[in-house]
């Protein structure tokens, strides 16, 4: 039972993976970060994507600031604070996010504040969008593990030879069903 | 190898991550300098899965510290830490990378290869680095691919620098499973990748010069080699599109 449960989880998080492909929310890159995780450091990619996260929400209460001036807007701050933005959303994949926050830079370019405007907004909509299916996916993950380590514990026989070859018997039932 | 060490420098312990006191003499020391905190992340983490030692920075000043070259911190003083690479980025507030190349190449460690990263594929930017004495140029996001060529280039048992240095900028076609244990290319017509003498002016088998353009009227023109659908050309093909 338990063995299904955890495949099952594995399909729904591979399948959430692939719509943020198809959806080119998230891009190869992701996936790189995926391979730098290993034993030595398990929680790379969480790790990684949290930091992601603290410094995309500072720059864009940056943006927001700097758009709220009606009087002057300091096209040139947003230039740098997007430029972070893209760099770090490419870092780790945030391919639509990034695309916008370029988009956004053009709009920056050229003073023109109601692009400035309509970019953030679908900024914020992006960004917000991308956060929640991260933290799904880092869910499912979560739930994986703890399945992965439940698993293995009703697994250990706890004494005699009969009572270990009985355990494993039930196992092997339990894996054919 | 080029083993420019630092030598008798102190340094405020506190203003560095990833303090190295211990070093194998074997291990290749990167100094990794970026702003950005996810980048760092990322750099820091490429390098120790290809086995380096990693120390990072947040700025060319902090680099300039580390390396004892900062005109202030002339106290600065650490026994045994020798710095075998640097890897920079290129926009950064204050001093830029191409900066803090300038400064290294100017100095008693210009003999440390330092390596640009940016995440603009700018033709006279690569190339004003490159002429400053970079070693290389990674466009940003750097893959796992690019610093094990680049160690490997680099810090293998019989490299041997040549005469012509071509630059080279993830242009080669990789194939799209990226196995880590395999770090060198896949095989492609235009690439040799045997130990036999290639076409390029490469003295020794396994240096990486010998995987690089083997087409030399290429090297200017970054859009032209064959791209599979995952290639870093198509990438950059691509980028230069969305922008």
């Amino acid at each position: 039972m338990l063995g299904l449960g955890v495949e099952r989880l594995r399909a729904d998080m591979n399948r959430l993976l692939a719509l943020l492909f198809h959806q080119g929310v998230l891009d190869e890159q992701y996936l790189q970060l995926q391979q730098l995780q290993d034993e030595s450091s398990p929680n790379f990619v969480s790790e990684v994507v949290n930091i992601y996260f603290q410094e995309s929400e500072k720059l864009l209460r940056n943006l927001r600031f700097l758009l709220m001036d009606r009087e002057f807007s300091d096209y040139k701050k947003m230039g740098v604070h997007l430029n972070q933005f893209i760099g770090s959303s490419s870092s780790i994949g945030a391919k639509r996010v990034r695309n916008v926050c370029v988009a956004f830079r053009v709009a920056s370019e050229q003073n023109n504040r109601l692009g400035c405007l309509r970019a953030l907004e679908l900024l914020e909509h992006e960004y917000c969008y991308l956060k929640n299916k991260l933290h799904e996916l880092f869910q499912f993950r979560a739930t994986d593990r703890a399945a992965k380590t439940a698993s293995s514990c009703s697994q250990v026989p706890s004494s005699a030879l009969k009572q270990s070859a009985l355990s494993a018997a039930k196992q092997k039932r339990k894996e054919m069903r | 190898m080029a083993r420019n060490g630092v030598f008798s420098r102190r340094w405020r312990a506190e203003e560095f991550d990833n303090l190295c006191p211990s070093l194998d003499s074997d291990e290749v020391h990167v100094l990794a300098v970026d702003d950005s905190l996810v980048d760092r992340k990322v750099i820091e983490r490429l390098l120790k899965i290809t086995s380096c030692k990693v120390t990072t920075v947040d700025s060319g000043r902090r680099a300039l510290q580390f390396l004892g070259l900062d005109e202030q911190e002339s106290f600065v003083r650490f026994d045994g830490l020798k710095v075998d690479m640097v890897i920079t980025d290129y926009c950064m507030p204050g001093m830029t990378g191409y900066e803090l190349l300038k400064k290294i190449k100017g100095s008693s460690f210009r003999e440390i290869p330092v390596v640009i990263m940016s995440s603009e594929n700018v033709l006279a930017r690569i190339d004003s680095c490159l002429e400053e004495g970079a070693e290389d140029f990674l466009l940003k996001p750097v893959k796992l691919s690019d610093v094990k060529r680049l160690k490997d280039y680099m810090f293998s048992e019989d490299r041997s620098r040549t005469e012509s240095k071509v630059m080279n900028k993830r242009k080669l076609p990789e194939t799209s499973s990226d196995d880590p244990s395999k770090p060198t290319l896949s095989p492609s017509p235009s690439i040799d990748m045997s130990s036999t003498p290639s076409s390029e002016p490469s003295s020794s088998p396994g240096t990486f010069s010998s995987l690089l353009y083997t087409d030399s009227s290429s090297n200017s023109n970054v859009l032209s080699m064959p791209s599979s659908p995952d290639s870093p050309t198509r990438r950059l093909k691509m980028r230069s599109q969305d922008l």
